[in-house]
């Protein structure tokens, strides 16, 4: 009990010191400093400013801006300095292009917020509306300007469904992302949402004291307050992007009016050179906040943030035969030198399945089959394959499987009997194997797939791993990716087709042949409904594709162009492809020369 | 002074904090309404009558009935996770009808009751405990702390780990054990941060920490507190003249910041004499825990002088600026049902006690 004694005493002492310190403490600010407090609490409102940090740039290959800040003004309020929301909201209604009606219901529910921070009213307002706001700032109590950033897309929808847009974070992004307050803006699509934490800077804060006519007197707070401590704002990173802007521009305008995608890639190392989806949307519509109404009859004739080119899976009609051939040839399932007899049909227990060309092909060997697309070709031989054969091949060539790249992708359906067994519960049919040979049935595809499918066989056996993000500038970047044992022997007959599908007489493909340089690919007409279901309807319309890879002997880039019921391939997306192509080898020539003039 | 036994004292002092917090609260009435006076008003009416029921108790039984006390609340704050109410983030009230109720803060007496049985209970007089016998004390610290972290509130929680310690340390603990225990906890913060915390955890704790780091509130509240404090001066700015706190710069000014409304009004003189009446009763409460016989009676005392310190010394380090933001009450001014009624349940004890 003595040691007790000792702790108690102890304790004693320790409560005596607090009650000191703490007396102490109310002495130093209350007698000490009081003065200066009664004075700033007379006459001072002291406010908390938190800075924006702009977000990072985005960069293009080249170096260009593709996205970037540029000022913006933003109406704000402290709800706790309102002492009249309704002559507030008159006068802010003389200035502001919002009617007196809706300021006067929005100041109200601001001024009931217990909120110390402030609240924007008013985004991106003009310079005529600044102006007038600085010159009646002492009628305007409660009120700043906040100067902020606001994102610019100097290329407009050409890339926005690629870049993506921000907006302010919701209740989830609070709780799960790092370092993110309620009125913060983070990247919600695109490029702006995979690189969010690097673009993301870091707001400041800045305390300043402001006196009844809302001018500011910091001086005065410094002095009394040492524990004050303002932060500075930390900008977010910049990104320098794999694309090249003028590539991207152009895919887009190659699309026009058409919905649908055009995806560009190096097939040396898997960067994409350009992403372009149609329909896109207009960023300014989101920074502005269009209301519902407005929004709505935006997206009925052309609004949308899809990305088709990884988000889309459509069937891959007849660019899958570049698959399908591959796997004839390595099973050794189909000769090269014998021939089927295609009479422009084919039976299977009585039913019937048709080839594209109804008059038929006459005496097809696999050369041809591929060049002019011949469907009875790939139907009497992809039966002896089976499909189980087939879907191994489609698995090597990336097909059903994530791509890899950052962005949010879905990965299609690469089917076989276990998978019908398994999602249909079903056993597999042998007419389903026939029309998956030429990309019709159950299997899927995203345009990017199939653009790193054509990319194999033009590198010579890599699955790249596409990228949209430069790494360093310095080391050369090499092939990432696996690289599969493909036999070069096939990937050579592969290659001889898709050239001449491009450039021989009776190819599918002749409306991509160029003048300046030579180019390799194949046609796919996709149907969506089936044959016997003719319309005339739009949506009815077969999807159109053209994957290609260019130039035919040293391959560089691979493109792929999908036109949702765009119609026949051959006509409508091979041209597209051919523009992206001329375009991509023009601006190389202009660079190099340029880039030798200067060396000069 | 001798006139009066040490038991008027108390129950005079509990009654002019009382008084002085609704005097408080009615100051602050023209902004927020009478609603938060009127139900104080019930709550301190409530707690004399819930002090005066427990100060006629046997102490025996007090002693009888801790673990069954203690046991019934560490259920209610598992049950909240399924039935409770989430108010600004922290799941810590059952709302029973028109009243909520916070059962973190009634634990803080459970605990306190649960540690004395179990340090009251040991044979002999025995002192500086080895680790083998710090399990169990620990283990009904740590139970409701965990409960308190998870709801999260952070405030309830370090009050109640101040408490706790306050008894393990005040009965004693073998230097050796003492050596380990700091040991493992250093070697435990690693993991625990890294593994157990999500991210956004982490970042409540960071902001915790520095108050700069969190530009939402600390740092801003505190200095609005300070502004508060200061421009009260010697005598104040007087009864309900508040400019800070009347004209709602002052956040949270009812329940937190109560004291610096005091001050602001009352100025240096209304703020040492709050100071004043706070300090004596601990005083007294620790006068009283030496003076008693029984072992149980003198930790239970102690505690409860305790749990009256911590909550003291946070929340006016905090009003001061002293310390980053904690939301803790400081009994008897702050406004809160929960709070006000842990706080006479406590007296009452003592009182209890003290009768013999």
């Amino acid at each position: 009990m003595e040691l007790l004694k000792h702790r108690f005493r102890a304790a004693f002492f320790f409560v005596a010191v607090f009650f000191i310190i703490f007396s102490a403490r109310l002495f130093y600010l209350q007698i000490y400093k009081g003065e200066e407090y009664r004075i700033f609490s007379e006459k001072n409102v002291l406010r908390m400013l938190e800075l924006p940090a702009p977000r990072g740039r985005i960069f293009d290959r080249n170096g260009e801006k593709i996205l970037y800040n540029k000022p913006s003004f933003n109406l704000k309020v402290f709800p706790k300095e309102i002492t009249n929301s309704e002559s507030l909201a008159e006068k802010l209604a003389e200035i502001l292009d919002i009617p007196e009606k809706e300021l006067r219901e929005k100041l109200r529910k601001i001024a009931s917020l217990e909120s110390f921070h402030p609240i924007t009213i008013a985004k991106d307002i003009s310079r005529e509306e600044l102006f007038l706001i600085e010159k009646n700032v002492q009628a305007l109590e409660s009120i700043f300007i906040e100067l902020g950033h606001k994102r610019f897309y100097p290329h407009g929808e050409a890339a926005a469904v690629l870049l993506g847009y921000t907006g302010l974070a919701d209740t989830k992004e609070v709780n799960t992302l790092h370092k993110i307050n309620p009125r913060d803006e983070v990247g919600k699509m695109g490029v702006e949402k995979v690189f969010d934490s690097e673009l993301r800077g870091t707001n400041g804060l800045n305390y300043i004291a402001v006196n009844a006519h809302g001018k500011t007197i910091s001086a005065a707070l410094a002095n009394i307050m040492l524990t004050l401590r303002n932060k500075e704002v930390i900008s977010g990173k910049d990104i320098h992007l794999t694309i090249d802007a003028q590539l991207q521009t152009t895919a887009d305008d190659a699309l026009g009016e058409e919905k649908g995608t055009i995806v560009v890639m190096d097939v040396k190392n898997g960067e994409i050179l350009a992403m372009a989806s149609r329909p896109s949307y207009n960023s300014e519509h989101i920074w502005k906040k269009l209301s519902p109404e407005q929004e709505n009859k935006k997206r009925e004739k052309y609004f949308s943030f899809f990305n088709r080119s990884i988000q889309g899976t459509y069937p891959p009609g007849s660019v899958l035969k570049i698959v399908t051939a591959f796997a004839l040839l390595e099973e050794k399932t189909a000769d090269p030198k014998s021939s089927v007899y295609c009479p422009g049909y084919y039976f299977i227990n009585k039913k019937r399945f048709n080839c594209w060309r109804k008059e038929g092909h006459g005496f097809v060997n696999l050369h041809k089959a591929v060049v002019e697309s011949c469907d009875v070709y790939f139907y009497e031989r992809s039966l002896k394959l089976g499909v189980d054969k087939l879907h191994s091949y489609l698995k090597k060539f990336g097909l059903g499987e994530k791509t890899g790249i950052v962005l949010p992708e879905k990965k299609g359906i690469n089917p076989s009997t276990a998978w019908k067994r398994k999602y249909l519960k079903e056993p597999w049919y042998k007419g389903e194997t026939i029309i998956m040979a030429i990309g019709q049935g159950y299997v899927t595809a995203t345009p990017l797939q199939i653009n790193l499918m054509t990319a194999v066989v033009a590198n010579g056996g890599t699955i790249c791993r596409p990228k949209i993000r430069k790494t360093d500038k310095t080391t050369l970047s090499a092939i990432t990716g696996t690289v599969k044992s493909f036999d070069q022997k096939s990937l050579d007959f592969l290659k001889k087709a898709l050239y001449d599908a491009v450039n021989s007489e009776r190819g599918t493909g002749i409306y991509a042949r160029s003048k300046i340089v030579s180019v390799s690919g194949k046609t796919g007409t996709a149907q969506v409904v089936s044959a016997k279901f003719e319309s005339t309807k739009k949506r009815f319309q077969d999807h159109a594709w053209f994957t290609a890879y260019a130039p035919s002997d040293s391959p560089e880039i691979s493109v792929t162009v999908l036109v949702e019921n765009g119609g026949s391939g051959g006509v409508v997306a091979a041209p597209m492809a051919k523009k992206v192509i001329e375009t991509y080898f023009t601006l190389k020539k202009q660079r190099e020369e340029t880039q030798i003039a200067e060396s000069e | 002074m001798q006139s009066l036994s040490r038991s008027s004292w108390v129950l005079i002092l509990t009654m002019l904090l009382a008084v002085a917090g609704l005097v408080n609260l009615y100051s602050i009435s023209k902004l927020t309404g009478l609603e938060a006076f009127k139900k104080q008003l019930i709550w301190v009416m409530g707690g004399v009558m819930t002090m005066a029921v427990i100060s006629r108790l046997k102490p025996l039984m007090l002693k009888r009935h801790s673990f069954a006390f203690y046991l019934f609340l560490l259920v209610l704050l598992v049950l909240i996770f399924v039935f409770g109410k989430t108010v600004s983030g922290s799941r810590s009230w059952f709302q029973l009808g028109p009243i909520s109720v916070q059962p973190s803060e009634f634990i803080k007496i459970g605990i306190i009751m649960m540690l004395a049985n179990y340090y009251g209970s040991e044979v002999g007089l025995k002192s500086n405990y080895r680790s083998s016998e710090l399990f169990k004390p620990l283990t009904f610290l740590i139970l409701p702390t965990i409960a308190v972290i998870a709801q999260p509130d952070m405030g309830t929680a370090i009050i109640l780990v101040l408490i706790g310690s306050s008894i393990i340390l005040l009965l004693g603990i073998s230097r050796k054990t003492l050596l380990w225990m700091i040991i493992i906890l250093l070697i435990s913060i690693i993991p625990i941060w890294h593994i157990m915390l999500k991210d956004y955890q982490r970042e409540r704790i960071h902001s915790f920490l520095d108050t700069s780091s969190d530009p939402f509130g600390i740092s801003y509240n505190s200095i609005q507190s300070q502004i508060a404090i200061g421009s009260g001066m010697g005598y104040g700015k007087g009864f309900s003249l508040g400019s800070q706190s009347n004209l709602n710069f002052l956040p949270a000014h009812h329940t937190d910041f109560a004291f610096s409304v005091i001050a602001e009004e009352w100025g240096f003189l209304g703020a040492v004499f709050i100071l004043l009446l706070y300090f004596s009763i601990i005083i007294y409460i620790l006068i009283t825990a030496t003076s008693l016989e029984d072992r149980f009676a003198t930790i239970t005392c102690f505690g409860v002088g305790a749990m009256f310190f911590w909550h003291a010394v946070i929340n006016i380090a905090m009003a001061t600026g002293l310390m980053p933001i904690i939301g803790t009450p400081l009994f008897f001014i702050s406004y809160g049902g929960s709070s006000t009624l842990t706080a006479f349940i406590g007296i009452g004890i003592v009182l209890c006690l003290m009768r013999k």
